[in-house]
């Protein structure tokens, strides 16, 4: 119980950390920053309540296949993203969208 | 049929034992939850994708996002896996009655957040932050579509926490009715996995929604 | 003998309870299947109605029957029906409901609970779609392509994709209860390579739907919302991306194919390896087969869109990925004419529909690579070329196997023998009234015909006449198994505990299996296809 209570801390700590780093000029290291914070909230939650790594080897192996196949979707549409040419659109609504490349 | 069934009597007929039966449960929960991360994965990447074309409409909606509700919601989420994951320790050793009282603290904690989120939205529909005609932020390109995930994301989240609530209240009647003991109480494990779950899911959208583009 | 049998009949699980109640409410894996065998049947038979209207259009090239629109809401009525209520749940739901606990020695499935809830999705879910598309109508296309679905379509998209929404989640659960049973209900002994081939497909499959399912759920949404809010997500116009609805659609989508293939595959291996009374050949192969075609599925979605815009670098790395999934289906193809090598074969009724669906599946898949290329595809796309390859996989392949599996698993189901002769009779009508009625279209496509249209230029109108004559031939065909098969259930001699004398676990057990499945749980203690099985002589019941 005592070490359920320090787990809890330490996540609001880390809440904290990430509601700091949001105020600091990172630029483009924001997004990752903040992913990494909620990636390691996310772990600690998992192992401490939801006790992944004395859980059935199997629950973690389905918890990682999730994982692996939304990457799965990032990787290959991100590829389109990050390369594709984007051509205006007539009649958009935005035709001055800041398209990104 | 009875001799088939043997051991305790919530053992299905097509389980060995109560160990083989919850072990069973519970992974087919995580199951579950890997098509969760999925479901929310897909809109997670369409966030991603118009960040990536609107970056400026991105950062501009993120700073009218009410920082201050989001951070003690996440606070008040974060505190009730632990109220409930509380329960589910004392549960183990038998002590069916503050397993009650964890469940009730975990579903007061998640009634906080949608009363929160709930002013949230009000304050959000006072300031025109509702895309659509009178948009406030009509102005800048991709600020509408910031605000098309915010309202689908947290309300699909909100469903899963009503959800989440509902199947607490249900453990709290089941243990008051006597159907668990230390040695089963294997559906508050399985209610609990799902739970922490919602919880991660809110870990996820809060920096994306309040967070990320606030320090330039 | 009979009368004996009579009276000693034990109980099994159709004449364990009668009341209505004991069937909506049951938790039996067996009746489940059958519950949804009766509903797949009416919607293949609905969709196939709307089909055999498509084909009769097609007649004159002005369109001999209905108007332009009408045409739009038939074959999107024929495409929502056939795809998410016919082919995607077809033979997991009904045969894979029913055997895979036989097979793998459990008594039932790991959350039967669940397993009867996803039947009562899949029924509203089907409700819902079905007054969508026969009150009022949809004019998209499965497809339900952004904008047209979102900004421009007439109609109960949204009612559509409320039916289709829900009916996911029952895929979901099955998946889910398939691949829990499979990892954690095998029978001592049943290690993961002794398990029968079926379920081997069938664990991909339900990899396949758990994992891509929630993707199109969520997809169904944001669609839902454009078009109800007129906010754009998808909408060029309104500042979206139509493309990124393709790949959120096509990211289930495509490995949706492979769950209408997949366990037509199984189906397929158990089939060859009984008829041909022979060990299967490379039983590893098929085996990861099945889960490099449910994994590398997941790679090759965006060989849906060459054309629509997407960045050419990301079109080349698909066509590359799409020509690797070709790997595992032809090792598949390839190790079922090993078996048939020097096998005392016959050639029943189960057996010449597997045959039909190894012959019709490699075309389909052959003009697959064609369409993996990237230049071929650019002049074939959105032709009949395309409809004649992936009716080839989908009606040729999984069709026939869903059939074959049916005729195979019948008197295990109903306790029944089927009439053979009539067996044999649809399966070659099948074949042909099949390759009447699409290999034109190959021809047709190539020819330049656009599909989606309810005219064409007066040239194709020949092709177009061998189609449509074609189409009535299989639909005959796929009537009279209906006929027969339903005779069968009252006039039918009795089956055997093992009819087809083969291995495996569901064969152990008297026909119709007991409630319970097995008297006692069996120990598994060789591989998978030891023919010829060594108990041939004792046949129980």
């Amino acid at each position: 119980m005592k070490a359920l209570a320090l787990r809890w801390l330490l996540l609001l700590a880390l809440l904290a950390a990430t509601l700091g780093l949001a105020y600091l000029p990172l630029g483009p290291a924001a997004m990752p920053a903040a992913l990494i914070v909620a990636f390691a909230m996310a772990a600690m939650i998992a192992l401490t309540c939801m006790r992944l790594a004395s859980a059935p080897r199997l629950a973690a192996i389905f918890a990682i296949s999730g994982l692996c196949w939304i990457l799965v979707l990032v990787t290959l549409g991100g590829a389109d993203y990050v390369t594709r040419t984007i051509l205006p659109v007539a009649g958009a609504m935005h035709p001055d969208r800041d398209a990104g490349s | 049929m009875a001799e088939i069934r043997a051991g305790h009597p919530a053992v299905g007929m097509q389980y060995e034992d109560l160990r083989h039966q919850s072990d069973t449960a519970l992974v087919g929960m995580w199951l579950f939850l890997a098509t969760e991360i999925l479901f929310f994965g897909a809109l997670l990447f369409a966030y991603m994708v118009y960040r990536l074309w609107y970056p400026a409409g991105f950062v501009a909606a993120v700073r009218h996002a009410n920082v201050l509700i989001g951070t003690i919601n996440t606070a008040i989420l974060l505190t009730s896996s632990f109220t409930l994951t509380a329960g589910l320790l004392l549960a183990r050793v038998g002590d069916m009655r503050r397993l009650v009282w964890a469940c009730l603290a975990t579903m007061a904690l998640g009634l906080a957040f949608i009363g929160l989120k709930a002013v949230e939205y009000v304050e959000d529909f006072h300031e025109h932050l509702v895309p659509g005609a009178g948009f406030a932020l009509a102005e800048t390109p991709g600020a509408q579509i910031f605000y098309l995930f915010y309202y689908s994301a947290t309300g699909i989240h909100l469903v899963h926490l009503a959800i989440g609530i509902g199947l607490v209240a249900y453990i709290v009647r089941r243990t008051r009715r006597g159907d668990f003991s230390a040695r089963y109480h294997t559906p508050a494990e399985v209610v609990g996995l799902y739970w922490s779950f919602v919880d991660i899911v809110w870990l996820f959208l809060y920096p994306l929604i309040y967070l990320v583009g606030r320090g330039g | 003998m009979s009368a004996e049998r009579l009276v000693a009949e034990p109980v099994n699980y159709l004449t364990d309870g009668w009341t209505i109640r004991s069937w909506l409410l049951t938790h039996d894996h067996k009746r489940i299947g059958l519950l949804y065998l009766a509903s797949i049947t009416g919607f293949f038979f609905l969709g196939g109605a709307a089909a055999a209207l498509i084909r009769f259009n097609l007649l004159t090239p002005e369109g001999a029957l209905v108007s332009a629109e009408t045409y739009n809401r038939l074959f999107t009525m024929h495409g929502i029906i056939m795809v998410w209520f016919f082919l995607v749940p077809a033979v997991p739901v009904t045969l894979g409901n029913f055997i895979v606990p036989l097979m793998i020695g459990a008594r039932d499935l790991a959350f039967p609970r669940l397993n009867l809830f996803s039947w009562y999705l899949f029924m509203i879910g089907g409700l819902v779609a079905l007054y969508a598309l026969f009150f009022g109508g949809v004019d998209t296309g499965w497809t339900l392509y952004t904008p047209l679905s979102t900004s421009y379509a007439k109609g109960h998209v949204v009612a559509a994709v409320v039916g289709i929404f829900i009916s996911g989640f029952s895929s979901i659960a099955t998946g889910l209860n398939f691949m829990i049973t499979i990892h954690r209900l095998r029978a001592p002994g049943m290690t993961w390579f002794r398990m029968p081939l079926f379920l081997w497909s069938l664990y991909a499959t339900s990899v396949i739907m758990v994992l891509a399912t929630p993707v199109l759920a969520m997809t169904l949404i944001l669609l839902s919302l454009e078009r109800l809010f007129g906010i754009g997500i998808f909408d060029p116009a309104l500042g979206g991306d139509p493309l990124l609805f393709q790949h959120l659609f096509w990211f289930y989508s495509h490995p949706a194919v492979y769950i209408m293939i997949l366990p037509g595959m199984g189906v397929v291996s158990e089939i060859v390896t009984t008829f041909a009374r022979k060990k299967v050949f490379g039983y590893k192969f098929i085996a990861w087969a099945s889960i490099a075609i449910a994994v590398i599925g997941f790679f090759v979605w965006g060989h849906h869109m060459f054309v629509a815009g997407q960045s050419l670098y990301a079109s080349l790395v698909f066509s590359i990925l799409s020509y690797l999934v070709a790997v595992p289906s032809a090792i598949k193809v390839f190790n079922w004419l090993g078996t048939l090598h020097k096998g005392t074969i016959r050639f029943d009724a189960p057996m010449l529909y597997a045959l039909g669906f190894i012959g019709l599946f490699t075309i389909g898949g052959l003009t697959g690579l064609f369409l993996a290329s990237l230049v071929v595809d650019v002049h074939v796309t959105q032709t009949y070329f395309i409809v004649a390859h992936f009716h080839y996989i989908m009606v040729g392949g999984m069709v026939s196997a869903f059939f074959g599996g049916l005729h195979y698993w019948w008197p295990k189901i109903t306790g029944r023998i089927y009439p053979e002769m009539w067996g044999r009779v649809a399966a070659i009508l099948i074949f042909f009234g099949f390759n009447l009625t699409f290999f034109p279209q190959f021809i047709l496509g190539y020819l330049g015909m656009p599909r989606r249209y309810h005219s064409y230029a007066p040239e194709f109108q020949i092709l177009n006449i061998l189609s449509t004559a074609g189409s009535t031939i299989l639909a005959a065909a796929y009537l009279l198994p209906l006929g027969y098969l339903t005779w069968s259930l009252v006039w039918g001699e009795r089956a055997p505990a093992n009819p087809w004398r083969a291995t495996g676990l569901e064969w152990r057990t008297p026909s119709p299996p007991p409630t319970e499945n097995f008297a006692e749980i069996p120990t598994v203690t060789e591989e998978a296809y030891n023919y010829p099985p060594p108990e041939v002589a004792q046949q129980h019941g």
